[in-house]
Order: C-alpha cells, then sequence, then structure tokens
C-alpha cells in the first residue's frame, strides 16, 4: 500500500519534470501530457489509490507549474479520471493500440474543452454569477420536491 | 490489478471537485489574494522541480569552466561582467532622467527623483508556454521581488515578474501576447500603448498620423502606467504601417533588450511611485527642506506620494526619525 503511494507520487513528480523539460518552441507544442497519461495510468492499475482526489491534486499542480489559469487542468484531470474509472473494466482489457487510439479521441475532446474554457476564461467572472444559479437550484430542490409532493399527494385524494 | 472489483467513482465527489475548480478558476481570475499565496505556495515546489531540470545545464557548464586553463581569472570576468551589468542598468534610466531633471529644476524647485534599487538575477529555467515568453530567475520573496516588478537587461526593458515564490520568480516578457505597456514616442512626448504580439514584434496601434515618427526612433517608458519608472529604453520602430482612411498610423516596433541571449537580468525592486527611502528620503529633504508636508499626523500613502513626492519624503523623514 505504502509501496503503492510511493510509486504514484514519484512516477507523477516523473511526468511533471517531463512537461517542465525545456524544448525549443516547435518541440513544445507536440510534447506528450506524460502527467495527464500518468494519471491515466494509475486510475486504470491502482483505482483504489489514484481516485478523483488524487487526480485533482496533479491537475491544479499542472496549473500552477505552467502558471495556467488556476483550476482549469484540476477540473479537466478529474473528469477524466472520472471517466477512466469508470470505464476501467472495459478499457483495461482492450489490447494496447485501441487503448492509445481511445486516449487519442479522447485528448482531442480534452483540448477542446480547454480551448473552450480558456476562452471563457476572460469573462469568467460574469461566467460564475451565471453559473451561480446551479447552487441555487441545489438549494431549491428539496423545497420545491417538498411542496410538490405535498401538493401533489393532495390532488390525488 | 484487481479487475474484477468495480471503483466506480461516487458522482457527489466529482461534482464536489468540479464546483471546488470552477470556484478556483473565477477566484483566480479575479485575482484573490489567498488564491495567489496558494498559487505562491505550490509554485515554490514547481519552481523546485525547473531548477532541478536545469541543473545539469548548470553542472555542465560548471565542468566545462573546470577544464579552462586560468579558471579564476574567468570568475573574475564573470563577476566583473556581472557588476558592468549593473551599472549598465542604472545607467539607462539616468542619462534620460539627467536631461529631464536639468529641465525641471530650472522651472520648479526641483523634483525628488530617486534611482530605483536594481536586482541582479540569473535566468534558471523556462516553464512550458505557448510561445515561450515566460522564465524563471533564481530571486524571490526571500531578495523582495514581487508581482508586477519591471525587470530589464542591460539594454532596455525585457518584462515583468508575473509571479514570485519563496526562491524564484516567473518573468513574462514584453514580447508575451498578453503584456502591455506605455511608451514615450520618441521625442515627440506623446505616449501609447505597446502590446506585444507572441512574436519578436511589438505593436502600437491608433497613434495620431501627425506623429512625427520614423522607423529608427527609439521609444522609452512612460511611467504613466506605475509599472515601469520613466526612461528606460523599450524598442525600436522598425515599421510604420499608414492607415490614411482613419487619420492614424501603426508602429511595429523590435524590443532593444536582447531576449535571445539572456543569461542575467535585473530586477527592479523599488516601486517607482512608492515613498523613498529613509536614507535618500533624508538625503532629499536636506536637498529641498522648503516644502513642509500639509498635516503632520497623515501617514504617507502612495496618493499622497504621487501627488507631492518632495512632501511625502518630509514624512517619511519624520515617521523614522
Amino acid at each position: 500500500m505504502t509501496t503503492s503511494w510511493f510509486a504514484i507520487i514519484l512516477t507523477s513528480i516523473a511526468a511533471l519534470a517531463l512537461t517542465l523539460l525545456p524544448l525549443p518552441a516547435t518541440m513544445q507544442v507536440h510534447n506528450p501530457q506524460w502527467l495527464l497519461l500518468t494519471v491515466i495510468f494509475w486510475s486504470l492499475y491502482r483505482p483504489a489509490q489514484a481516485g478523483l482526489i488524487y487526480a485533482w491534486i496533479a491537475g491544479l499542480m499542472l496549473d500552477v507549474a505552467t502558471n495556467g489559469l488556476l483550476g482549469l487542468n484540476a477540473l479537466l484531470f478529474t473528469m477524466t479520471a472520472f471517466l477512466f474509472l469508470s470505464l476501467r473494466q472495459r478499457f483495461g482489457v482492450a489490447p494496447l493500440l485501441s487503448q492509445a487510439l481511445v486516449i487519442a479521441g479522447f485528448t482531442l475532446g480534452y483540448l477542446m474543452v480547454a480551448l473552450w474554457v480558456e476562452g471563457v476564461a476572460t469573462d469568467l467572472v460574469s461566467m460564475a454569477t451565471y453559473l451561480s444559479r446551479a447552487i441555487s437550484n441545489l438549494a431549491a430542490w428539496p423545497v420545491v420536491f417538498f411542496l410538490l409532493s405535498r401538493f401533489a399527494r393532495i390532488s390525488e385524494r | 490489478m484487481a479487475l474484477f472489483d468495480s471503483h466506480r467513482p461516487g458522482l457527489n465527489l466529482l461534482l464536489v471537485l468540479a464546483v471546488i475548480s470552477i470556484a478556483l478558476m473565477s477566484l483566480d481570475r479575479i485575482g484573490t489574494r489567498w488564491v495567489s499565496q496558494l498559487d505562491q505556495g505550490l509554485g515554490g515546489a514547481t519552481d523546485g522541480i525547473v531548477k532541478a531540470i536545469h541543473q545539469p545545464v548548470v553542472m555542465a557548464r560548471g565542468v566545462g569552466q573546470w577544464f579552462v586553463e586560468h579558471s579564476d581569472l574567468q570568475a573574475e570576468v564573470e563577476r566583473l561582467h556581472e557588476e558592468n551589468m549593473l551599472l549598465r542598468g542604472q545607467m539607462q534610466q539616468f542619462v534620460a532622467l539627467q536631461r529631464e531633471v536639468d529641465e525641471l529644476r530650472a522651472m520648479l524647485d526641483g523634483e525628488a527623483s530617486t534611482i530605483p534599487g536594481v536586482l541582479l538575477a540569473r535566468r534558471v529555467g523556462h516553464p512550458p508556454s505557448l510561445h515561450g515568453n515566460l522564465f524563471t530567475i533564481g530571486r524571490g520573496h526571500g531578495d523582495d521581488v514581487r508581482p508586477g516588478d519591471p525587470v530589464i537587461d542591460a539594454y532596455g526593458v525585457v518584462g515583468q515578474i508575473l509571479r514570485s515564490t519563496r526562491s524564484g520568480a516567473t518573468v513574462i516578457q514584453l514580447t508575451s501576447r498578453d503584456h502591455i505597456l506605455s511608451v514615450i514616442l520618441g521625442d515627440t512626448g506623446r505616449t501609447t500603448l505597446l502590446r506585444g504580439t507572441g512574436n519578436r514584434q511589438l505593436i502600437a496601434e491608433r497613434v495620431p498620423e501627425r506623429t512625427a515618427i520614423e522607423p529608427g526612433d527609439l521609444l522609452s517608458t512612460s511611467g504613466i502606467d506605475t509599472a515601469f519608472p520613466r526612461g528606460y529604453p523599450v524598442a525600436r520602430v522598425t515599421d510604420i504601417e499608414m492607415d490614411e482612411a482613419q487619420g492614424f498610423i501603426r508602429l511595429i516596433a523590435e524590443p532593444v533588450a536582447d531576449l535571445e541571449r539572456l543569461d542575467h537580468v535585473l530586477v527592479i525592486t523599488e516601486a517607482p511611485d512608492a515613498p523613498p527611502d529613509p536614507s535618500s528620503a533624508s538625503d532629499s529633504v536636506l536637498e529641498h527642506p522648503t516644502i513642509t508636508p500639509p498635516t503632520d499626523g497623515h501617514t504617507a500613502d502612495e496618493s499622497t506620494a504621487a501627488d507631492v513626492p518632495a512632501a511625502t519624503g518630509a514624512t517619511g523623514a519624520t515617521d523614522d526619525d
């Protein structure tokens, strides 16, 4: 248990170091997302230890290391880990080539979302106030449910 | 690999983490203090990684020097080189200041202008970025390097500190697309905003057509943005694009700083509009004792410093005495 934690943390730091490796600008854009691949691997291989929180922390470290928007990669890493943990039993037994193809396809979606969030981020403050409606819904749902179920019961009589 | 255990993650945890991430993004965009503290704290660890990666280069350089015949001579040369760079960096502003001070002294009773303190820093690494416009230096909080501090080299403005951690800092170059600064156009006295484009060019748009400027003219910092002190050389005009229908021209310029070969840079650690040091303040009081502060109990803050520099010099001195 402790050894697997050790391995997870060590490989994550190594992946982060690979990401931060100074490369010529033309090579930089082709550098694989080492940390993302590491997170995917550990969520397939050690799902009991490397869960969503691990993925979130790894994403946050990447954000900090690359001076990006804080929380962007954290969010996307968490969603990646969620997806691959859910697909684990199907994905884990697939041949290596089809695994790579799935990851390539998934990465396209990942990059699209990252691009979209970065575009929105210039106006993220108003976006956040807009999204606060989700929390209002969270709070309002029990009230609505209670009232409407009351009403439904009365009307059924 | 326990394939047959389903480790399906909880949706609740996902949603909680997603909400935390979105909140973090919004707070980061607003610029909340504790988010930047979190950034700085974790940044210390990642800067350590960047530094560690760069270590082989430093070691290789060290080994190379070992084999040089007169290695101590080499060290002496390097020391003198650093000293020379420090002096040249301080001189850049001095020339412009000198001219200005001569002019002003004649008209007013002198304006307290101090040469800001500079700090020599070595470039230690390159965090990945889209156009390679960021680099890290080996000086941080410990050396009083704060986000927003101007960075120059021996020739001109390099950029600004983007983030500083305990032992290092990230610098954004003025050629970055996210960087804008205010400059004076040559000798015309007009100011304009100079924007980075991501490559080597800088662009100033919407310059009035009648501005007497031509390729080769020097653009220097205006000091209006309060980020850069006045008078540092920034860029040289390389091209002027006419936009006759609009009555405006657009200037294309290239930075005068040697951005390709940055090994050492200078960080200007003293904010240009902050109240001056107690030592320099007492000097300026000795030179210009004529203006007394209007309210003695009032503490010197930034706004009064901007309005009445000589007066704040006097209050600063009384505070320290």
